[in-house]
């Protein structure tokens, strides 16, 4: 068998060279939950694992000043659903996380690895899509900033460019009037892959929508922004006409692919489905925050 | 945090005591050891399966070389290293443990790969490029059936004049569906250790139901006689049918790889290759014409049930018999004509799973009651009532053995009671009356299972039993043990016998070197022939006791009575039950006996196929609720009320698990678990993450099992008990009544997943 | 090959090992703690669940160089035969188990759900994410899900679990 390095660096800059001195043969390791199951079942043969959990700038959670969260990439679901506050600003975002597997791959898995590791169906990423979310990476050439739905690029690959580190999420402030929402479909109750998941994130003014952002994902090879059916809440009490054209845009927005967990027709029709249903919660939340 | 002690035992301590497994207290601590779990012997190498990626096709002889190059790999084996024959068959012949020449599915093993550690085995194993010349593959029933591709000759029951009596019926109905298959996921994967010893010998400790199919197929492998190879099996971590065929080959392989190298190798498959290379539930495909009258009396049916046996026969030739042999349920219909299909398809060969084709056997009949309930604007219940066998209707199924119907109308009186039937249908009417997107459904199912291995032959049992001059006791039979419980069973089958405590009784593992030319531990017969078994062995050794203290006591030996761990005659004679064992030691006398049960009366004749095949038939029945998301097909169960008819039970503790746990893995069955393959007939789901067995929160909240009261087994079984391993997965049936019941629909294939009741709700 | 110094049990264990070594082989293996079961090796059964500084995780998902200096804790450290943990006792007692193989995992997997509840961490079945998890069967049963039993025998797990978690500790 092969050799193995297996490096812990306690800062991102050590992190950052590391990752880019192995070239292609590192993988950056933060729960471990999905890349294990790669090493394991021999997708992956790594020369060098970065653990990025002994990072305090990437296993920390902060308010910013303007009233917003930062997440560092490699914070558990656990960790997350343990902060006093943050259930309470972004609970789609926290229900989505919290579907990431089990309870004890929450203990490990964080939303970076889950927006990192490039799956249509990640829970967590459509969560963060219609929150608005804005990540940090760093490589060699420095920081940028990009939106969360910029990240994915197909299945199972980033726009990350070579040696580029995920560093942290950036949640904006929330106006008052906010609510946000997270429903999939999956074939069993519970521990099982999306076969369509939506995030809703509304703001309301008297009733009245004054902003939303829909992310879907398991319908197509990357996790979606769906505009047209935020542009078709915005302005609109919600009323059925105004859900059924976001609900339409849902369902149009669908590229996905028949496979063991379901057919185009039915994650097609479930897309509209949930829409509604993700945006009656998200309007609920709205109205008691 | 405080110690506790273990909880008491059930006070009550003997027959029909609700004692926990035996096992318990290791279970609870981890102390259970696994085959895994054992201390790995010095010099134990591993062994891993190369495994076919081609549905069909030929095969050019396997170059060993990339996995050779590898560091840690010891040899890899293939066909031309097999010293006795390439041919793992359990009932038929010719099916090899390593493809030669032809493949016939994906995912059958091509070699064997042996690494001083198990992931150089693995990696040895992945780095083969088998060479196969693709063939066209036989992948769907539709296609074997066109092609009449069978692994056996289709079997037909017959009585009266189906096509007569159909034609003259009042009305008339067809239909078409399916069911799929099922993997059985025991948790415990399938795994093998082999110990190469003096003479050719090879001692296998083997996770399987069958210790004596292991040593069989291990020694005709080998090319040994039977002798030289000994099979132990302490526990499993779950069988289901899944380790009765299936762990020979593993063993086989196991053992093979031992010989080669001289020293011991174990062979644990992967999770992946565990389901892509062991044999699921058969699927079925089902076509039937049915007559009936107004009253919803069904005249006539006409049926042809479709199994798809994968490659080969395996044990196919028992699930398409129980399958036609249950396919009425616990109904009656006069004129009938049955047929099976064992289709031979280009699939892993599938297997025994818990029913053994029974399950799939009784949905023909309800799909029947349910649509011609449908088409007279009944309710099913009323149809199925109408049906049951014996009261007005003839009480003999059609292959000519007697159901009880008074126990039939019991079960399901009980269970609608239980449920409380009527004011539920009333309540969900209302419910589903004022909800315009969820919709609620009641389905009920009434079984009849009969209780025997199809094959006669197979039905006996062995046991061996000491008692040692302290008084303690060592009990040893053919009897596997998997969760079930068997062991305690038994265990209180011979204290009872000895009138000594539980816990004097010592287990041991199942092995083919104490108790030899044992069955299966399977289709639920296990106490029922081991228990007579070692109550067989036991009785012995008490006579020659009783004599004993008879003897010195100057007492007929009538007046003997074995209670309490003492020894007594009249008031005022006793002894402790070791002090007599010491006392019979001395006088000479054996304190060791072997047993031995044949089940009686039960007969089968395959030409005319009618006989009575089944020593006795168990009943059951369960009502439950279900609701559904009219816009997304999913669904939950909400409420069961299971009765299950288990005689008078051996130890109801035991037995209602079985209840339970029958029923949720019914359930799965037809609601969660999907077996997908792709078009090139390789199955695409290999692992928990895409195959979904019931979780947690897939039990219904509301769970109520029952065992039918008062009603002791007519038949002479052990202590007028019945099997219970079985019939109840039977019972999960009534969910897929309710999903029907629930969106109104005529067709729904199983397993209703979301996707196939919300495709149901669209186009009905 | 890398060293690594786990609290297993209260014990302290120097292991050397190749650094691809799951926690659960470790434990297996190098430990010979083989309470920990493999189900499917893949993060997906629960038969491996262990705690690690009190946080319930999958073993054969975590490689034991991460855990340097952490505390284990297994199915063998909560209890044994004559000194059971409680939630042992209450398994035993409900007949929370058939065949034993995943018995070890739904047990620490017990233990941990009636921490975290009592810690007030929410689950995706927590219907008020702003108020504390309520002590339901529902909200038990979410918790387990990451344990898979194939016998079936959810029903008297989740009695064992409310029957722990009623107990004054």
């Amino acid at each position: 068998m092969t050799d193995i390095r297996y490096l812990a660096p306690g800062t991102l800059d050590e992190a950052v060279n590391a990752f880019a001195a192995a070239a292609g043969a590192a993988r950056i390791l933060a729960g471990g939950t999905d890349l294990l199951v790669q090493m394991r079942a021999g997708v992956v043969r790594p020369g060098v694992i970065v653990d990025i959990k002994k990072i305090a700038e990437m296993t920390t959670i902060e308010e910013t000043p303007e009233g917003g969260f930062r997440i560092g990439a490699a914070v558990s679901g656990a960790r997350l659903a343990e902060h006093p506050r943050f259930g309470k600003a972004w609970p789609g975002v926290l229900e989505a996380v919290n579907l990431i597997g089990s309870k004890q791959v929450q203990g490990r898995a964080s939303p970076g690895g889950n927006l990192c590791n490039a799956s249509p169906a990640g829970d967590s990423v459509p969560a963060m899509i219609a929150a608005g979310a804005v990540v940090t990476v760093q490589g060699p050439h420095g920081r940028r900033q990009m939106p969360v739905e910029a990240v994915p690029a197909g299945p199972g690959r980033t726009n990350l460019t070579p040696g580029e580190i995920l560093v942290s999420f950036t949640l904006p402030p929330r106006p008052a009037g906010s609510g946000d929402a997270y429903l999939r479909m999956i074939p069993r109750t519970e521990m099982d892959i999306a076969v369509v998941g939506c995030g809703v994130s509304l703001t309301l003014e008297g009733g009245k929508v004054t902003a939303a952002r829909v992310g879907l994902g398991a319908v197509a090879p990357t996790p979606l922004l769906v505009g047209p059916a935020a542009e078709a809440l915005i302005g609109s009490r919600l009323e059925e006409e105004a859900l059924a054209a976001a609900a339409a845009a849902c369902s149009a927005a669908c590229r996905p692919i028949d496979d063991k967990r379901g057919t185009i027709a039915y994650r097609t029709k479930v897309a509209g489905v949930l829409l509604r249903r993700t945006a009656a919660i998200a309007a609920e939340r709205a109205g008691r925050a | 945090m405080t110690a506790h002690p273990a909880p008491p035992q059930a006070a009550a301590r003997g027959m029909g005591a609700a004692l926990r497994q035996d096992s318990a207290l290791k279970h609870a601590t981890g102390e259970a050891r696994f085959l895994d779990d054992l201390p790995e012997p010095p010099g134990l190498l591993h062994a891993a399966l190369a495994l076919s990626p081609v549905a069909h096709g030929r095969l050019a002889p396997l170059d060993p070389a990339p996995a050779l190059a590898l560091p840690g790999i010891v040899a890899v084996l293939r066909p031309g290293d097999i010293p006795g024959r390439n041919d793992i068959a359990s009932a038929g012949s010719n099916e090899p443990l390593l493809a030669e020449g032809m493949v016939e599915h994906a995912g059958q093993p091509l070699a064997i790969v042996v690494g001083m550690t198990r992931d150089a085995a693995l990696a040895g194993a992945a780095a083969l490029r088998p060479e196969i010349a693709p063939l066209p593959a036989i992948l769907s029933l539709e296609e074997a059936i066109a092609r009449e591709a069978w692994v056996m000759p289709p079997q037909e029951i017959r009585r009266g004049d189906a096509a007569a009596a159909l034609a003259a019926a009042p009305h008339r109905l067809a239909g078409e569906f399916r069911a799929g298959g099922q993997e059985h996921f025991y948790l415990e994967g399938q795994i093998a250790l082999a110990l190469p010893g003096e003479d050719g010998e090879m001692t296998i400790h083997s996770s399987t139901q069958h210790p004596t199919e292991v040593q069989h197929i291990a020694a005709r492998v080998l090319g040994c006689p039977f002798s030289r190879v000994t099979a132990v099996t302490r526990r499993m971590g779950g069988g289901f049918g899944g380790k009765e065929s299936n762990a020979s080959w593993v063993a086989a392989a196991a053992a093979l790889a031992a010989r080669h190298t001289g020293r011991p190798v174990k062979l644990r498959l992967s999770r992946k290759a565990d389901m892509a290379a062991t044999g699921k539930r058969h699927p079925f495909l089902y076509r039937w014409q049915a007559g009936f009258d107004g009253t919803g009396r069904i005249l006539a049916l006409d049926a042809t049930l479709a199994a798809d046996a994968g490659h080969s026969l395996d044990l196919t030739a028992g699930v398409v018999f129980r399958a036609i042999t249950h396919a009425l349920g616990c109904c009656d219909v006069p004129d009938v004509a049955l047929r099976a299909l064992a289709c031979r398809t280009n699939t892993v060969s599938h297997t025994a799973f818990r029913g053994f084709g029974g399950p799939q056997g009784a949905l023909l009949i309800e799909d029947v009651v349910h649509r011609v309930a449908g088409a007279l604007g009944q309710p099913p219940e009323a149809v199925r009532a109408r049906n049951f066998a014996g009261g007005e209707n003839g009480a003999e199924t059609p292959y000519g053995q007697a159901l009880e119907g008074a126990l039939i109308r019991r079960v399901w009186a009980e269970a609608q009671r239980d449920a409380d039937w009527s004011a539920r249908r009333r309540e969900i009417a209302a419910f589903n009356a004022a909800h315009p997107t969820l919709r609620r459904g009641l389905g009920s199912m009434v079984l009849a299972f009969g209780i025997s291995f199809g094959q006669m032959h197979m039905n006996q049992a062995g046991a061996l039993v000491h008692v040692y001059t302290d008084g303690s006791i060592r009990l040893n039979h053919g009897g596997t043990e998997m969760g079930q419980g068997l062991f305690i069973k038994v265990a209180q089958v011979v204290a009872s016998v000895f009138g000594v405590d539980v816990d004097r009784i010592a287990l041991s593992a199942t092995s083919t070197a104490e108790v030899p030319n044992t069955s299966p531990t399977a289709a639920s017969t296990g106490s029922d022939l081991n228990g007579w078994a070692a109550h067989a062995a036991a009785s012995a050794i008490r006579g020659r006791m009783a004599a004993v203290a008879a003897a010195e006591w100057g007492v007929p030996a009538e007046e003997i009575a074995f209670a309490e761990g003492q020894v007594t005659a009249g008031g005022n004679r006793a002894m402790e039950f070791g002090e007599l064992a010491r006392l019979a030691y001395m006088q000479r006398v054996s304190l060791s006996a072997t047993g031995f049960y044949r089940t009686p009366d039960i007969h089968w004749d395959r030409a005319a196929m009618r006989g009575e095949p089944f020593f006795y038939f168990s009943y059951g029945a369960a009502a439950v609720e279900v609701a559904v998301d009219l816009l997304t097909g999913e669904h939950r169960c909400l409420a069961a009320h299971l009765v299950q008819d288990c005689g008078r039970s051996l130890n109801p503790a035991v037995d209602l698990g079985q209840v339970e746990g029958a029923f949720v893995q019914g359930l799965g069955w037809l609601t969660c678990e999907e077996l997908w393959w792709d078009a090139e007939g390789r199955l695409r789901t290999l692992g928990p993450s895409t195959y979904k067995i019931p979780g947690s929160r897939d039990v219904p909240p509301v769970l109520r099992v029952r065992l039918l009261e008062g009603a002791p087994a007519r038949s002479e079984t052990i202590f007028r008990s019945k099997a219970v391993g079985e019939p109840p997965l039977l019972l999960a049936t009534a969910v897929w009544n309710a999903l029907k019941d629930a969106i109104g629909t005529d067709r729904l294939d199983a397993p209703a997943t979301p996707e196939r009741v919300l495709m149901a709700i669209r186009g009905g | 090959m890398s060293r690594v110094t786990l609290r297993v049990n209260g014990e302290e264990r120097s292991l050397e090992l190749d650094p691809r070594t799951t926690l659960l082989d470790a434990l297996r293996e190098q430990l010979q703690l083989t309470g920990s079961k493999k189900g499917c090796d893949h993060g997906q059964c629960g038969a491996c669940t262990v705690m690690v500084e009190g946080r319930r995780i999958y073993s054969c998902l975590t490689l034991a160089v991460m855990h340097d200096g952490e505390a284990v804790t297994t199915i063998e450290g909560l209890g044994r035969p004559d000194a059971l943990h409680p939630m042992q006792a209450a398994f035993v007692k409900h007949d929370g188990y058939q065949c034993g193989y995943c018995t070890p995992g739904q047990i620490c997997a017990s233990v941990a759900t009636l921490q975290e509840i009592e810690a007030g961490i929410p689950s995706h079945v927590t219907a008020d994410l702003t108020a504390a998890p309520q002590l339901t069967a529902e909200e038990i049963r979410e918790r387990m899900s990451g344990n898979i039993c194939r016998c079936g025998a959810y029903s008297n797990i989740v009695e064992a679990i409310t029957e722990v978690a009623g107990r004054p500790a």
